[in-house]
């Protein structure tokens, strides 16, 4: 930084004072300790000093100079000499003459004392050549030191823009540097990557609206690679680049805030990160590299912990596992094994229930298949083992050999787990332990094997007895039936006719006999299954249907409120997590857990909706949960005819929780889907027991068969019809942890606390504030102590001289007083006056202040560096809270998959439906907000976009047609499109449909674009037929405005034959805006940093008069400058000129705006309140903000102020209604003033559009002529004279054309003689005034002309 | 300051004594279940596009409230003066900031009992009755209805004095 020459001057006597002190100091003779604080205490007053001035570099050098002071406090011999050599204050004494006059001698001087003092710490050559430029960057001594690169910004940048850039950016480049580390070290996940990455772009765009070219360069190859990186593992070279990178960066910023030389390194590196991304991007990049991916922390220490103790046996997981299923098994598998130990506890000692014994077993498989999934083979085999000797405990008591073989194995599986989990020596009877397990098994199995065939053989009967009576009593005792399949171990007693049970019996016993010759075939195929199961199922389905039958569907009346409010409050979140499952599951996008999962889930809404009395959803879930776990421990690939009634499983579970919600009656398809889902539980149950007959041997060869692979014919021919289903290809990726706690908080509580977190940054604002006014006044304080202390020198040396006068005078009385009363010469002893006293106590009281002062300095810093890291806590603060109201769209898209399915069952079409960027979080407000709009376009898509097939056939295109819907995040905002290859939309046949419908005139020009967004009028619709889906002319207006009303933006693109993309960019939160503080009209106004592309600093006298207009000339197009205030309504003043000026630069729709403003005050994180419930659609505004002192700024939407300036210039007639165009009309009219003069033209501009009209000016009659060719005036108001064509030659052309008849004339002239109103009268002139004119009369003539046309207007039209 | 109507009215003696602020000539009385707060020292800050009656927004601990032009409603020309704020709290609304004249006072309705009825003006439907007295307007208004036919954004004239033969 440069420093005036007042400030230098400042600077340099207080060194200069300093050096006097030190120099002072050398000649006397103290102690090491005492010399040593004179000279600290007067560095730190320097430090203060420089501070103040915010002189970074000479702070650098007292600095550099303490250091090497407290170095020397070891050393008391060499610092003592360094001080009597005067070394200190030659050094400061060259400081102080380096400020003021840089010259090369003294620069050598000052060299050779640095290196001749020989400081502990060095400093070599380019150092102090650093110091010494950074001391005086005036000078050009410093130009001997190139740099391979400019690093600075543009010299035209505006002050305050420089300013907000350095506030902001140096944090945002720590951040990202920090993240980068993590990233190369492995330890960022994808949030972080995500954030480094957003966090480079954000650098990146900083800096390139500063001009920092280095850095936006930089920062984009670095954005380049940390996107990579999200989604792909970085090779560890590329890893090392990336931290060298960071460093770099942080030098960059170093040296542009220190003024240093930039890092050299710089050139280098942006060519190895353009390169390295290059490759990576091809996949060229060298295979061998190893690859560096995120590992939980455990990971890291157990793998260091392997290699360096040596295991009788392997304990660790596979390497390529994916870490998030690695980080799910260890928050889950620990607790599970846990559990499972405690419950063999429980088993050894005796007091296991079966269902304890049963729980047992099944935690022990559940242990075996996670640690199989993550290639923990050791677990795996303990835990099977386990499950093996836990499962015969549940029938058959343990021998005590094989309750002391469970002991000691469930302690190694603890340690083991133990070991994976800290790294430390796995237990080492492990293989000793697993030997004999199995061994016990084996002896088990044999012990066991003589009553296995009849126990197995009662066991089958009595289950097919108790599952056929099940089935047939399930209509007659629906509770008895519900227990039943709670538990189908369990024994009940079931009383039952007679008649039916025998009935039972023999259907039990076909189905007995015919599954036992599936089971020795090769396929599981046998109709006579399906026949009797068509039998009775045809039968319940009979009776339930009728049992159901105009059935509403309610809550059980005598649920408590408080329990009713938690069950819907978290049903709805299960019901989406379930059919989220059952849609993944039905099309083989599964997992280990998702069968495991959805059973859970089943099971948890089986719970909640019997707690309620929901007796439809119990029942439908009861099923699931059955069908799941089963197909949990055999996933096998599913026949399409299961998957689809999975698929309507999860449909039907939406809709009777709508259903139910809304006190609706049962869905039609409820009875067949029970129905269905009964069958395959009952089968699954016959297939589970004839299973267990099989030992270990024979279950392992079938293993690979598929039991679910049925062929059946009469369950297929069941199901409705329905389009194939095709992949929906959605991503889930959770932004919880899994397994993780959740808490259910409603929205208005967040809000409430970001509402206090701002009040946190508004307070800590304001104390720093407080800080800055409190270090000011101590300056001013230090000033008058400086004052004090000069004029105390003034008054000694005053003193003095008096002094010695009147000694003098004295002398002679005095020495022959003292040789008579006092033994003592007068030199042996100094005699001091009252004054001197004075000043003595004078001079302590200054030495005590400027102490004190120096410590509260001191205090005042260290406030204001907490206040640093208080502000930086705030701030991550506030990010925490807004991202608790972000929720990911992948919560939404169950409905909209449903819509789909929905759309295509009713319209007989097939689409292949895909989401991408499912993962991506929004604001919570926005997410509920885009459910309808998407359903609305969805829904659109399919009915008016895709064609049938037969149609597609016949455009060659494939039968199923596509539509894709997706979300990118582009900065903060978020870009949604949804693109299908259906038909297209033809824009003439929309633009004729508006004609005849009359929401646009006949022969209104519109382009090929706004032609296509007449179907955002309401009422608009081209359907000829109302059908049930579309074609009510309701739906895109609704959309429309719903987009609009989130301050997004829709745009349409469609080509006839191709296909149709609607994309809507919306904010990614509404809550939390960066913005720009502006001052508008006195006003303060926040404008969000997304309408803003640039902010431009222009010169004075570098805007141009164009037509009355100013103009900048701008990327090589001249652009008129509309100013924000006339956009807002607001007092328009007039546009200087001559002033140097931030101008908004602004895209919107492919074209750039520049908009004037008062000034830019600052940049700042805003949070947004709405106008709700007072407005909800304020033109070009999106609510208010509360800035610090209770500053309330209106947040504007500058595309939606821009826009209706779009639409007004178009003078597109659209008129939704009378009232409303009449109004527009009355509001705005365009007025042409055409003079020669353009103090006239400007006089009259001014004049008339703060009353509301458009003022477009000519420059004589023949630019007039050619401007109202252009475009339609309400009045033209002309002068007489004028070059080329004159006022009445002009009026005269006017009146000669049709189009230009009726318009309006109004002459304002100088000439007031009747025959020039009489040759005006002539030609039409409706209007003659003389000048000067005043508003009013002008004012008054124009009212009085358009009135009188609107009426002959009228008149014509009756 | 800060009072509840409720309280006040609820320990009030037979008087009748209800609060009334005023919006030039007109002394508008604050019906029961109002809570009524002056506000010192606040500014109002403008706010692009709005509808006349919106004044602009003012701040108040940490909140944004609107600022009503009473004034415009009853088609008067707000004061140049400094403005008062009375912050209007309805347990059915949230709160809003009403731009008065003079600071809030009580009156006995008592008093009210010799006024007469002011059948001259035509007002609009929020205004339940006025009656004139010592050459003021006291005007019996419904908050409520005032509140709820600005959120529903009515038409200013249907909140505004009707014209003469404008059917009611």
């Amino acid at each position: 930084m440069s420093l005036d020459n007042e400030t230098k001057t400042a600077l340099s006597e207080e060194l200069a004072d300093v050096a006097m002190e030190l120099a002072e100091l050398s000649t006397i003779d103290n102690s090491s300790d005492d010399t040593h604080h004179v000279i600290q205490t007067e560095l730190e007053r320097l430090q203060d000093t420089a501070e103040l001035y915010g002189f970074n570099a000479l702070t650098d050098i007292i600095l550099w100079m303490q250091q090497n002071i407290l170095a020397l406090q070891a050393h008391q011999n060499q610092f003592q000499q360094l001080n009597t050599e005067g070394h200190f204050y030659i050094w400061i004494e060259l400081l102080s003459a380096l400020l003021m006059d840089y010259d090369e001698p003294l620069f050598i001087e000052f060299t050779n004392v640095v290196q001749a003092t020989n400081w502990p710490i060095v400093a070599d050559d380019a150092h102090i050549q650093n110091l010494a430029n950074r001391l005086n960057p005036d000078s050009d001594l410093g130009a001997s030191m190139h740099s391979s690169y400019v690093l600075t910004w543009d010299e035209d940048i505006h002050p305050e823009l420089l300013e907000a850039f350095f506030i902001e950016t140096p944090d945002q480049v720590l951040e990202t540097t920090a993240l980068i580390r993590q990233i190369s070290a492995g330890e960022a996940d994808q949030e972080a990557q995500q954030l480094a990455a957003r966090l480079a772009h954000t650098v990146k765009g900083s800096s390139a609206v500063v001009g920092i070219e280095a850095v936006a360069h930089f920062s984009h190859k670095l954005e380049d690679i940390l996107e990579y990186s999200v989604d792909n593992p970085l090779p560890q070279t590329v890893a090392e680049l990336l931290v060298e990178s960071a460093d770099c960066l942080e030098a960059m910023f170093d040296s542009l805030q220190m003024e240093t030389l930039p890092p050299q390194n710089y050139p280098v590196l942006l060519e190895q990160l353009g390169k390295t991304f290059k490759q990576l991007r091809l996949g060229e990049y060298p295979d061998d590299a190893v690859v560096v991916a995120y590992q939980p922390i455990v990971e890291a220490e157990s793998i260091e912990a392997a290699e360096i103790l040596e295991s009788s046996y392997v304990l660790a997981w596979d390497e390529d596992i994916h870490p998030e299923l690695l980080e799910a098994f260890f928050i889950e598998t620990p607790d599970q094994v846990f559990e499972t130990c405690l419950l063999i506890q429980e088993v050894t000692i005796g007091e296991a229930d079966k269902e304890t014994r049963q729980l047992a077993a099944r935690l022990a498989h559940t242990i075996k298949g996670s640690s199989a999934v993550v290639g923990i083979e050791a677990v795996a085999g303990l835990a099977y083992q386990l499950e093996q000797i836990l499962e015969f405990s549940i029938e058959t008591p343990l021998p005590s050999s094989a309750l002391n073989l469970l002991t000691q194995s469930s302690d190694c599986l603890e340690m083991m787990f133990e070991s994976l989990q800290h790294g430390s020596l796995p237990p080492q009877n492990y293989p000793e332990l697993l030997e004999q397990l199995k061994h016990c098994v084996q002896q088990l199995k044999s012990q066991a094997g003589d009553l296995s065939n009849t126990v197995e053989k009662a066991e089958a009967e009595t289950e097919l007895d108790n599952k056929t009576v099940t089935e047939k009593t399930i209509e007659i005792e629906p509770k008895i039936a519900e227990v039943t399949e709670k538990n189908s171990e369990t024994e009940i007693e079931i009383e039952t006719p007679k008649t039916k049970l025998e009935d039972t019996n023999v259907a039990a016993e076909s189905l007995k006999t015919d599954l036992e010759g599936a089971l020795d075939s090769e396929f599981l195929i046998d109709t006579s299954i399906d026949d009797s199961r068509t039998i009775s199922t045809k039968t319940n389905q009979e009776n339930t249907v009728a049992a159901f039958e105009s059935k509403i569907l309610h809550w059980s009346k005598t649920v408590h409120p408080e329990l009713l409010a938690a069950y819907l409050s978290e049903t709805p979140e299960y019901i989406i997590n379930i059919v989220t499952l059952l849609h993944e599951i039905s099309r083989g996008d599964i997992n280990q857990n998702s069968y495991k999962n959805a059973a859970r889930l089943a099971h948890t809404l089986k719970g909640t909706s019997t707690i309620v009395g929901a007796e439809t959803i119990r029942d439908i879930t009861s099923k699931l949960e059955f069908i799941l776990e089963q197909l949990s421990n055999n996933q096998s690939k599913l026949s399409n005819a299961f998957a689809l009634l999975l698929t309507q499983s999860a449909h039907l579970l939406e809709e009777l929780y709508a259903a139910s919600l809304a006190k609706q009656a049962l869905p039609a398809n409820y009875s067949e889907i029970a129905e269905q889902l009964l069958v395959w539980q009952t089968q699954l149950q016959y297939e589970t027991k004839a299973a267990a007959k099989l030992d270990h041997e024979a279950r392992q060869s079938q293993s690979s068969r598929s039991i679910l692979d049925f062929k059946l014919p009469p369950l297929q021919a069941m199901l409705p019809v329905v389009q194939p289903s095709t992949p929906f290809k959605t991503k889930k990726v959770s932004r919880a942890k899994l397994n993780e706690k959740n808490l259910r908080v409603p929205v208005s509580q967040l809000d409430e606390l970001l509402h206090l977190s701002n009040e946190l940054v508004s307070g800590n604002t304001q104390i720093r504030d407080q800080i800055h006014n409190l270090l000011q006044e101590r300056k001013s304080s230090n000033d008058r102590n400086e004052r004090i202390r000069l004029l105390l020198d003034e008054l000694e040396w005053a003193v003095d001289r008096q002094s010695i006068l009147s000694t003098k005078r004295m002398r002679a009385e005095v020495q022959q007083k003292q040789k008579e009363s006092s033994a003592f010469d007068s030199l042996e002893m100094d005699s001091f006056n009252e004054l001197h006293s004075i000043m003595g106590l004078l001079s302590e009281l200054i030495s005590d202040e400027r102490e004190i002062s120096t410590g509260l300095n001191r205090q005042l810093r260290q406030f204001r560096n907490q206040l640093t890291l208080q502000k930086k806590t705030n701030a991550e603060l506030n990010a925490s809270i807004l991202d608790m109201r972000m929720e990911p769209v992948q919560t939404i898209v169950p409905r909209l998959e449903r819509i789909i399915r929905e759309t295509c069952r009713q319209t007989g079409k097939q689409v292949d439906f895909t989401i991408e960027g499912a993962d991506l979080a929004i604001d919570t407000d926005i997410l509920k907000g885009l459910v309808d709009p998407l359903l609305h376009l969805l829904r659109n898509s399919i009915d008016h976009g895709i064609e049938s097939a037969q149609e597609r056939k016949q455009c060659n295109k494939e039968a199923v047609g596509n539509l894709a819907l997706s979300f990118v995040q582009q900065g903060n905002q978020v870009l949604l499109s949804i693109k299908d290859d259906g038909a297209g939309i033809d824009a003439e046949h929309i633009y004729q449909q508006a004609i005849r419908k009359g929401l646009i005139r006949q022969g209104t020009r519109l382009s090929y674009d706004e032609k296509l967004r007449l179907i955002l009028q309401a009422g608009f619709s081209s359907r000829e037929q109302v059908t049930e889906l579309s074609g009510r002319g309701v739906g895109m207006d609704v959309v429309n405005s719903a987009v609009k009303e989130m301050s997004g933006t829709l745009s349409i693109h469609s080509d006839v034959g191709e296909g149709t993309e609607i994309q809507i960019r919306l904010p990614l939160t509404l809550v939390a805006v960066h913005t720009a503080l502006l001052e508008v009209s006195g006003n303060v106004v926040a404008v969000p940093s997304s309408n803003i592309s640039l902010i431009h600093y222009l010169e004075k006298d570098a805007a141009k008069l164009e037509k009355g207009q100013w103009h900048i000339d701008y990327e090589e197009q001249s652009l008129e400058i509309l100013s924000l205030s006339k956009l807002l309504g607001w007092e328009m003043s007039e546009f200087n000129s001559n002033i140097n000026q931030a101008i908004l630069m602004v895209d919107y729709k492919q074209q750039k705006y520049a908009l004037s403003i008062d000034r830019i005050l600052s940049f700042q994180d805003i949070v947004l309140k709405t106008l709700q419930p007072w407005f909800s659609n304020t033109l070009g505004i999106n609510g208010v903000c509360l800035l610090q002192n209770d500053v309330v700024a209106p947040v504007l939407n500058i595309f939606s102020l821009l826009q209706d300036v779009k639409q007004r210039q178009a003078a597109i007639h659209i008129f939704h209604d009378t009232q409303l165009e009449q109004e527009d009309t009355d509001a705005y009219k365009r007025l042409l003033v055409v003079d020669d003069s353009l103090s006239n033209r400007k006089a009259l501009s001014l004049m008339l559009e703060p009353i509301g009209y458009e003022v477009m000016t000519a420059v004589d009659g023949a630019d007039a002529l050619q401007k109202v060719e252009q475009q339609n005036f309400a009045l033209i108001i002309t002068d007489l004279e004028m070059p080329n064509i004159n006022g009445i030659e002009l009026s005269k052309a006017l009146r000669h054309q049709d189009k230009t008849r009726d318009i309006p004339i109004i002459m304002v002239t100088s000439r007031s003689t009747e025959k020039h109103r009489k040759l005006a009268d002539e030609v039409g002139i409706n209007a003659y005034l003389t000048k000067p004119v005043g508003l009013d009369q002008l004012s008054n003539s124009i009212d009085h002309c358009l009135h009188k046309l609107e009426k002959n207007n009228k008149f014509k039209a009756n | 300051m800060q009072t509840n109507n409720q309280n006040t009215a609820a320990s009030a003696s037979p008087k009748k004594i209800l609060f009334c602020y005023a919006i030039s000539d007109f002394r508008i009385l604050v019906e029961i279940g109002l809570e009524v707060e002056v506000l010192e020292k606040n500014t109002i800050y403008p706010i692009p596009h709005v509808p006349k009656w919106y004044l602009g927004s003012c701040s108040l601990r940490g909140d944004v409230l609107p600022v009503i032009n009473l004034h415009s409603l009853l088609g008067l020309e707000i004061s140049n003066k400094k403005n008062r704020l009375l912050k209007l709290s309805h347990p059915d609304f949230s709160p809003i900031v009403i731009a008065i004249d003079k600071l809030p006072y009580q009156i006995d309705l008592n008093l009210l009992s010799d006024a007469s009825i002011n059948h001259h003006l035509n007002y609009p439907d929020w205004v339940i009755s006025s009656m004139l007295y010592q050459q003021l307007n006291f005007i019996f208004a419904d908050h409520s209805d005032l509140f709820s036919s600005l959120q529903k954004g009515e038409h200013e004239h249907l909140l505004m004095p009707k014209q003469l033969g404008e059917s009611s």
